[in-house]
């Protein structure tokens, strides 16, 4: 994308465009207003950046960075990565392990390319042993990571980004705005008109119906392995892997969406079904979370 | 008393609120709830008998904001102490409620409803039995409305008001508070306030008090009452499994307190003496209170986690009045989840009052009342035998089973059984005389069953 904002003003809304976190990011205001779109607009792609800036693995210069490469030294982290700590710590016990931010060294050992390579049960267990929240030391603002272990915020970050961006936009303007980065969407109240906002759940098959739901209020989220997978001897490894085993979920379905308050909520429960193999669909149904599934 | 299961779902909106730096976002959900339930109500010995259904209707918006109405009917009948003393010889009454209805029916030149209470208008107290007015009869319809809203910053406004009427009384109030959040939503404080007003039509009209029944001397035909209540709060998450509470109220009542069907015997050395304006009656005086009472009550209670789905709940209250009444109240339930759909509740209640200064069983010439010819005059300001003014104690032992039926519906029964006990000194009199050995304090046993049935959508 070349473009740093994109605004657009259609018929009954809004819309601004902008780069962040490998992704599309748009939000939807709810106004014909276009300064104040601007002025949005701005706001959100700011705090996105900020967001991406300072967690993102794939940067050298931030905090994730210097924990990454602290070679089992202590780190002194600020407030904001303090929450997200904690955050990450409280999800790996809720979820028994299921979650796990140091899961990300996985990846150098599977590339999820369509292929048919797997590695060796040797070479995972050789990785496995740089995984598991368990080996880290975390006493707020104090982290120490052994070395060679590495955190990945990935699976929290961009959720994290849209309910920040909603809030920030609800500080400023009391009207409806929808956040969507990639996907992942937050809405903090209905229109002014009293309906939601209509939103597309991603399809699996190209000729699949589009399904619409109606967001007026809370988050949605969608977890899946759409488009990065292996395949071998017909059986299909999901790019999200077990932390605890070091190989992928089997019997987890394409995709979940789920919907619940926050997106941050959404993101977890669409990850942590996902992380439930086949038992995706009745770990939302006991949960009461309103989703949906595709197998 | 529903605690959550969803022990994921539950921690991971907690997590997500200490990360996003909000109040709880726990799924606020939009939608219905209706309880209903029906009250059986029976006094020993003949006494007071009731039914109440109510209905009570909630709807949760997704703002967290709430509007409730509660609508309840009571059907009473049976019979109540009408003040006088229980002596060894037969007392007649005129029962007021008895008189007005008769009055009703020959007005209405109704001959069934003549015949009805035609022998209601009057009634005769056996020797040894506590003198219970039979025709007691009433109905009572109260509706109340009250909206809740959270504003920013924490706080929480919380608005209501209630309308209450029978036959002879009829209550308006209206109430607000305001409660904040502190302490990432650990500490909450609330302050409110209640005026209530009610106005008093008796049957026969307003009784002058501490003047002789017989005559039934009256001035006007109302009178009224108000009420301002003041209360302070603070509740407080002491950890994960348990909540404590801690509030303290105040109470001003301002206007009629007496209760219009309500007398004392007045005895000479014990003995029943007949009223100088009327010889076949004998002489009772109609009570009265003090216009002010002022109330002053401590209220603690704690909610703790027991297991995985238990809970207990133990409350204490300490309430002291300018009328010389002291209170204790302490109560204990238990909420046992035999399994995800049915729970036992068992519960055990302990109360325990004085007296109120002015309370007295019976009046005695010389020191209350002095009587010279036919004048008759009461010595004293206030006086009332109103069991409910005296000195006693009572247990509550109860059981509720509740039943769920689907994730939305809920059926549930409960029984209770209260008693109470006389605390009172006894007041010495004459030994042969009417009253003596007779029971000054009518104690009071109870027994209720109620059904109810909830309803989400």
């Amino acid at each position: 994308m070349e473009y740093e904002l994109q605004l657009t003003q259609n018929k009954d809304h809004c819309r601004v465009r902008f780069p962040a976190m490998a992704s599309l990011c748009e939000i939807l205001i709810d106004s014909q207003d276009t300064q104040l779109a601007l002025k949005l607009g701005h706001l959100a792609r700011d705090e996105a950046q900020r967001i991406e800036q300072k967690f993102s693995r794939y940067r050298d210069d931030n905090i994730v960075a210097q924990i990454n490469t602290s070679d089992g030294k202590s780190i002194s982290v600020d407030e904001e990565m303090a929450l997200m700590l904690s955050f990450a710590t409280t999800l790996w016990e809720l979820s028994e392990g299921r979650f796990d931010i140091t899961s990300g060294v996985l990846r150098t050992v599977w590339t999820f390319d369509g292929s048919d390579r797997l590695p060796t049960q040797q070479q995972v267990a050789e990785v496995k042993q740089r995984v598991g929240w368990e080996k880290v030391q975390w006493q707020a603002p104090s982290l120490t990571l052994p070395a060679g272990m590495e955190i990945d915020l990935g699976g929290i970050g961009k959720e994290y980004a849209v309910d920040k961006v909603s809030e920030l936009l609800n500080q400023h303007w009391q009207g409806s705005v929808l956040v969507n980065f990639g996907g992942d969407l937050r809405c903090n109240l209905a229109r002014q008109s009293g309906s939601g906002w209509h939103v597309g759940i991603e399809k699996v098959h190209a000729d699949e119906a589009q399904t619409f739901i109606e967001l007026k209020e809370g988050g949605l989220a969608t977890s899946g392995d759409q488009r990065r997978f292996l395949q071998k001897d017909n059986v299909r490894y999901s790019h999200i892997l077990d932390p605890r085993t070091g190989w992928p979920i089997t019997g987890a379905p394409h995709s979940i969406t789920a919907i619940a308050p926050t997106c941050l909520q959404a993101g977890m429960f669409s990850s942590l079904a996902m992380l439930m193999g086949s038992d995706a669909e009745s770990f939302l149904n006991e949960q009461d979370v309103r989703f949906w599934s595709i197998r | 008393m529903q605690l959550k299961e969803k022990k994921l779902s539950v921690g991971l909106a907690m997590a997500t609120s200490a990360l996003l730096g909000q109040s709880a976002l726990t799924l606020a959900e939009e939608g219905w709830q209706a309880d209903t339930a029906v009250l059986v109500y029976s006094e020993a010995d003949n006494r007071v008998q009731a039914i109440e259904p109510v209905l009570n209707l909630r709807r949760d918006y997704t703002d967290e904001s709430s509007i409730n109405l509660r609508i309840v009917y009571d059907a009473l009948t049976g019979a109540s102490p009408n003040g006088a003393a229980s002596a060894s010889i037969a007392q007649t009454f005129t029962s007021a409620s008895g008189a007005a209805r008769l009055q009703q029916a020959e007005d209405d030149d109704d001959e069934e409803e003549i015949e009805k209470y035609g022998d209601r208008a009057s009634y005769t107290v056996a020797p040894g039995d506590i003198p219970l007015d039979e025709s007691f009869e009433d109905t009572r319809t109260t509706l109340s409305a009250g909206w809740s809203k959270p504003l920013d910053k924490g706080y929480t406004l919380n608005l209501g008001g209630a309308y209450s009427t029978e036959g002879d009384f009829t209550s308006y109030s209206g109430n607000a508070a305001l409660a904040k959040e502190l302490n990432g939503n650990n500490t909450t404080l609330s302050a409110g306030i209640n005026l209530e007003f009610d106005t008093i039509t008796p049957n026969g009209g307003i009784p002058n008090p501490l003047t002789p029944y017989a005559s039934h001397a009256t001035s006007g035909t109302s009178d009224t009452k108000q009420v301002v209540d003041v209360i302070a709060g603070i509740t407080q998450v002491i950890n994960r499994r348990w909540l404590m509470q801690f509030n303290t109220a105040l109470s001003q009542s301002s206007g009629h307190h007496d209760d219009p069907y309500k007398i004392l015997t007045v005895a000479d050395n014990g003995n029943l003496i007949s009223d100088p304006a009327d010889p076949d009656s004998y002489l009772y005086l109609f009570e009265h209170r003090p216009e002010d009472r002022q109330k002053i009550s401590l209220y603690w209670q704690n909610k703790v986690a027991i297991g995985s789905n238990d809970a207990v709940d133990f409350s204490y209250r300490y309430m002291t009045d300018d009328w010389g009444v002291n209170s204790h109240t302490a109560d204990l339930t238990y909420h046992w989840a035999l399994s995800k759909k049915l729970y036992l509740e068992p519960h055990y209640r302990y109360y325990n009052q004085t007296a109120a200064d002015f309370y007295t069983p019976f009046l005695s010439t010389g020191e209350d009342v002095s009587i010279s010819g036919t004048s008759v005059k009461a010595l004293v300001n206030y006086a009332s035998s109103d069991p409910r003014l005296g000195a006693f104690s009572a247990t509550t032992l109860g059981l509720k089973l509740g039943v769920a039926l689907g994730q939305t519906q809920e059926v549930n029964v409960r029984f209770e059984t209260y008693q109470q006990q006389d605390e009172n000194s006894r007041v010495d009199v004459a030994a042969g005389s009417h009253l003596d050995g007779q029971d000054q304090f009518a104690e009071l046993s109870a027994t209720w069953l109620q059904l109810g049935y909830s309803i989400k959508w």
